[in-house]
């Protein structure tokens, strides 16, 4: 499986791989990027399976990628990883097309329920 | 009576919130403990710092340590196990960043009833003591996180 990561923050980037070993992905090929803008060319050279990404991010936040994803008619998986996941952040994500948004704090148990329901 | 101003409200949600991602994102089962209150921070205070922005209030919201402590707590979020190689300055900021972002998501899920709306910005690091304005209240709160000590910090301009 390829799995994309964006958010701005390195160190999260981390905890976000390492999470995903703890979920049972750790034979998955992961990939980065640091803003929406450069998720978009990631998503079209690497063609990840899903992507998971954070919302506030400067340049091109988490919401506009996805809609210019969408508006491209790419329909990538795409799940939210952030800080905060208020029940507005949460219809905006579902209406632009993710399948799911967690919010921080969150567990490996968190990963592997929503990744394996979105790739399945 | 004792009037709670505003200042003070945010800096005990803050209180709260940390205390849920002490225990919930970086481990320590001891949660959060105020300590007591603190004029200001010394100079040899670092802090992750981050804006939270809605029509009635514009504040900053902060959580500062002293090196050894920032490090302790930046390696809690980050997971880190006997034998992890040390964070660098940069990596290590980028995560107590992190973590005063996550504080912030909690507080605005606390403050949530009262205040809505609330806008979260991108968090710095800064060292050193914090000057309020004639305009703004400054509430810095010392706190344990099980053995950590950590000074969490409102600023918030008066209403």
């Amino acid at each position: 499986m390829k799995i994309l990561i964006v958010d701005d923050s390195k160190a999260m980037r981390m905890i976000v791989k390492r999470t995903l070993k703890q979920a049972g992905y750790g034979d998955a090929t992961m990939s980065e990027a640091t803003n929406g803008r450069e998720g978009l060319d990631a998503v079209k050279a690497d063609a990840p399976d899903i992507v998971l990404c954070d919302w506030n991010m400067p340049e091109m936040n988490g919401i506009e990628f996805l809609r210019a994803l969408r508006a491209e008619g790419n329909d990538v998986n795409f799940g939210f990883v952030t800080s905060e996941g208020t029940t507005e952040m949460r219809q905006q994500a579902q209406e632009a097309g993710a399948a799911f948004l967690i919010s921080k704090p969150f567990t490996a148990n968190d990963f592997s329920e929503n990744i394996a329901a979105a790739v399945s | 009576m004792t009037v709670t101003t505003p200042c003070q409200e945010w800096s005990d949600g803050l209180v709260r919130a940390t205390d849920e991602v002490a225990r919930e994102a970086l481990s320590i089962t001891a949660g959060c403990r105020r300590v007591g209150e603190a004029e200001k921070l010394s100079l040899q205070m670092s802090g992750a710092y981050l804006a939270l922005i809605s029509p009635e209030v514009q504040m900053q919201i902060g959580i500062a340590a002293g090196r050894g402590d920032c490090r302790r707590l930046a390696g809690a979020l980050m997971m880190m196990e006997a034998g992890d190689p040390e964070l660098t300055d940069s990596v290590m900021a980028d995560a107590f960043g992190e973590i005063v972002n996550i504080l912030a998501g909690s507080l605005k899920q606390v403050m949530d009833s009262r205040y809505r709306g609330l806008t979260l910005g991108l968090p710095t690091m800064i060292h050193g003591h914090i000057s309020p304005n004639d305009r703004q209240d400054l509430q810095v709160t010392q706190v344990a996180l099980g053995e950590i000590e950590a000074y969490l910090v409102v600023l918030m301009n008066k209403s």
